[in-house]
């Protein structure tokens, strides 16, 4: 393993590899920034180029970088104009824009990168330590223990989206149900396709995606109408000061503890992360009065939780092909795109290629605190470019995205589907990550489930009680851990809301 | 008030298709032409699309009883009606027939033209009223995408022969990758 890793260092180290993590890092920032252009949008319509580009080693890197820098662009708008650009950025809200109220936007900029920097950093090199002892753990999972910890999975994930847990299950449902039309895995008979060729090979995941997440946004765009930027969204005021840096330390090593946490359990993401940081900040604080009215620690504790959660986030994608959260899941298409299949035994067979990515993430850290601390009066600027001249390009690059990912023009059809389905769910205040992991694992579940049962021949009681209980143990405890989880979820949702009030 | 009544149809429409997706599995999953034995074959194809689908139906139908429980059906949306007839709700109604309408002339009319229509409008529907920035917009940009995917990245979009023979002397100008 030891080998696989220095021989990951050396494929990481490329010039290449940097320009294009620089690339996918400024482009991230100035998505994240614009007010109303989410992370998961602008990597839904980047993704089919980081395929274009060919090799992994690049392609991989530059979404990474979008990602990275996505979560922190985000924290822009939410500083300068209280207009979170991303759902990650909604507890950075509360103090950044009251400094900005202040006359100290610079501050709250600046503290918001360096937290984000420190914890995105140690966050990757937790990823890339924890890896390789999980790789070697689910290197011993069979079909059974897939199939529960895929279950489990799902269902963490439905009772974590956002809104009632019923809406989550039903998306899960839905999401899952579009996974089965196509060929059946084992039989390979048709299922749901209505006798039609195209849909034999069932619904590709990139024009999905494209249209779960960027055309409900442009159509959210047209019923809004043109918005310009605030006046506000100038980079003003004094610098940070390290001595004011050094007493937020404490505040970001505890959000980064926290959003590291939460990365590591799929469904739960950077929204709550920072969250669950802010309230930490807060609770922890001796003068806990001053959050809301701004804070510094307020802001460091909101930004460090949501960037830390993007390393681990990698450690169930890698080692066990569950993504972690809308954007995992895009990432998890890429790889499949660059033929790369996460899962227990990418380490072994790619281990050379996933080795070099997750130190490109480490190394991209620093890219971004310099990229991050040059660009930050850029982007206070396009906080105010007007949406009108951006979502006609979106709109390009989500129908140009959808072709050049496999020049099958029956993705356009499918990409216009599914904007339908993901307007009507957005309107109806759905939350479509479910459904996109539903997609996703679905048919995995469906395939490890099928082998289980074939393993377990026709004595399956003695199968599941004595050869496989650690796959009993996972499902019985699965709704437990729903149960409970959602029960805790939707109290800290109730606190949240709380603390935000406050 | 929209979103609780249209979240109600939404699962609605969820319900009633799951229903359907029901009732109809046997035209809409084919069976396997010679039965095969539990070795190869340790599920039907029907198993997990019918367990999924009953999840659903038991989903909607809960929450649908608890929305009716709580009142929703009888309400009557004031709001909703206004909605329909304000101009938001047609700017979206023809940006989707626009949308629908370029996606399928996608493969007949070109990228380049395509795109053209499609991000003219939408400039003109998110409220560009700038003639000089829509035209810029959305003639330079396609036209500069084409050229770098099809001339650098060596991908091919869907274009008709007119606009290939009027690119070209631009293509050639520029050096080969």
């Amino acid at each position: 393993m030891i080998e696989t890793l220095l021989a990951g260092l050396d494929a990481a180290l490329r010039i290449d590899t940097f320009v294009w993590i620089s690339g996918g890092l400024l482009l991230g920032m100035l998505m994240g920034s614009l007010p109303g252009f989410t992370t998961s949008m602008g990597m839904s319509i980047l993704v089919p180029i980081s395929f274009l580009v060919g090799d992994p080693l690049i392609g991989i890197p530059f979404l990474i970088g979008v990602y990275k820098g996505g979560i922190y662009g985000g924290s822009v708008p939410a500083i300068l104009i209280s207009m979170p650009g991303t759902g990650a950025s909604i507890a950075t809200v509360f103090d950044g824009h009251e400094l900005t109220k202040k006359g100290q936007p610079r501050k709250a900029l600046e503290m918001g990168l360096y937290a984000s920097v420190i914890s995105d950093l140690f966050s990757d090199v937790f990823t890339l330590v924890m890896i390789i002892p999980v790789a070697a753990i689910v290197l011993g999972f069979g079909p059974p223990e897939i199939a529960s910890v895929m279950f489990l999975s799902l269902v963490i994930i439905a009772v974590t989206s956002m809104g009632p847990v019923v809406k989550g299950l039903l998306m899960l449902c839905l999401g899952i149900w579009f996974g089965f039309v196509g060929a059946d895995p084992f039989s390979g008979m048709p299922r749901y396709t209505f006798g039609t060729n195209e849909l034999y090979d069932g619904f590709h995941l990139i024009p999905m995606l494209i249209g779960l997440f960027a055309l409900p946004e442009i159509f959210n765009a047209v019923k809004e109408g043109d918005i310009s930027g605030s006046s506000v969204g100038r980079f003003v005021g004094e610098r940070l000061r390290l001595d004011e840096l050094k007493k937020s330390l404490r505040t970001i090593c505890r959000s980064t503890v926290i959003g590291t946490g939460v990365g590591l359990i799929p469904g739960l993401g950077q929204p709550i992360a920072a969250m669950m940081g802010y309230i930490a900040a807060k609770n922890a604080s001796k003068h806990p009065e001053t959050f809301g009215k701004g804070e510094l620690d307020g802001v460091a504790g909101a930004e460090a939780a949501n960037n830390a959660v993007n390393g681990p986030t990698m450690v169930p994608l890698l080692t066990l092909g569950i993504p972690g959260d809308a954007v995992t899941a895009l990432l998890l298409g890429a790889f499949m795109m660059q033929g790369l299949r996460p899962g227990p035994t990418l380490l072994e067979t790619n281990g050379e290629i996933v080795f070099a990515i997750l130190i490109a993430m480490v190394i991209a850290n620093f890219l971004f605190l310099v990229l991050g601390y040059i660009s930050i009066p850029l982007f206070a600027r396009v906080v105010t470019i007007k949406r009108s001249l951006l979502i006609p390009v979106t709109i390009m690059l989500a129908f140009s995205g959808t072709y050049l990912a496999r020049s099958n023009p029956f993705d356009i059809v499918t990409l216009i589907g599914f904007g339908l389905v993901g307007i009507a769910a957005r309107s109806a205040k759905f939350d479509v990550a479910p459904m996109v992991m539903g997609f996703i694992l679905g048919r995995e579940l469906e395939y490890t489930f099928g082998q289980t049962l074939a393993l377990a021949g026709t004595d399956w009681v003695r199968f599941a009680l004595t050869e496989r209980i650690g796959m009993t143990a996972v499902v019985l405890a699965t709704p437990i851990v729903g149960v409970l989880l959602g029960v805790r979820m939707s109290k800290f949702r109730q606190r949240a809301l709380k603390g935000g009030q406050a | 008030m929209i979103p609780r009544q249209t979240d109600i149809r939404f699962t609605g429409i969820v319900f009633i298709l799951a229903v359907l997706a029901l009732l109809f599995s046997s035209q809409l999953i084919v069976d396997p032409p010679i039965p095969l034995t539990t070795d190869l074959l340790a599920m039907s194809p029907r198993v997990f699309p019918f367990l999924i689908l009953l999840g659903m139906v038991l989903v909607a139908l809960i929450f649908l009883l608890c929305e009716a429980r709580l009142g929703a059906f009888k309400t009557i949306n004031s709001m909703e009606k206004d909605y329909r007839t304000s101009r938001n709700f047609w700017r979206q109604i023809v940006f989707l027939i626009i949308t629908i309408t370029c996606a399928l002339l996608l493969n007949r009319l070109g990228f380049i033209t395509t795109m053209f229509l499609l991000m003219t409008s939408t400039s003109v529907l998110v409220g560009n009223r700038s003639l000089v920035q829509i035209l810029c917009i959305s003639i330079l940009v396609p036209v500069s995408f084409y050229i770098v995917v099809t001339h650098v990245l060596r991908t091919a979009l869907p274009e008709v022969d007119v606009v290939q023979r009027i690119l070209m002397p631009v293509t050639q100008l520029l050096p080969s990758f």
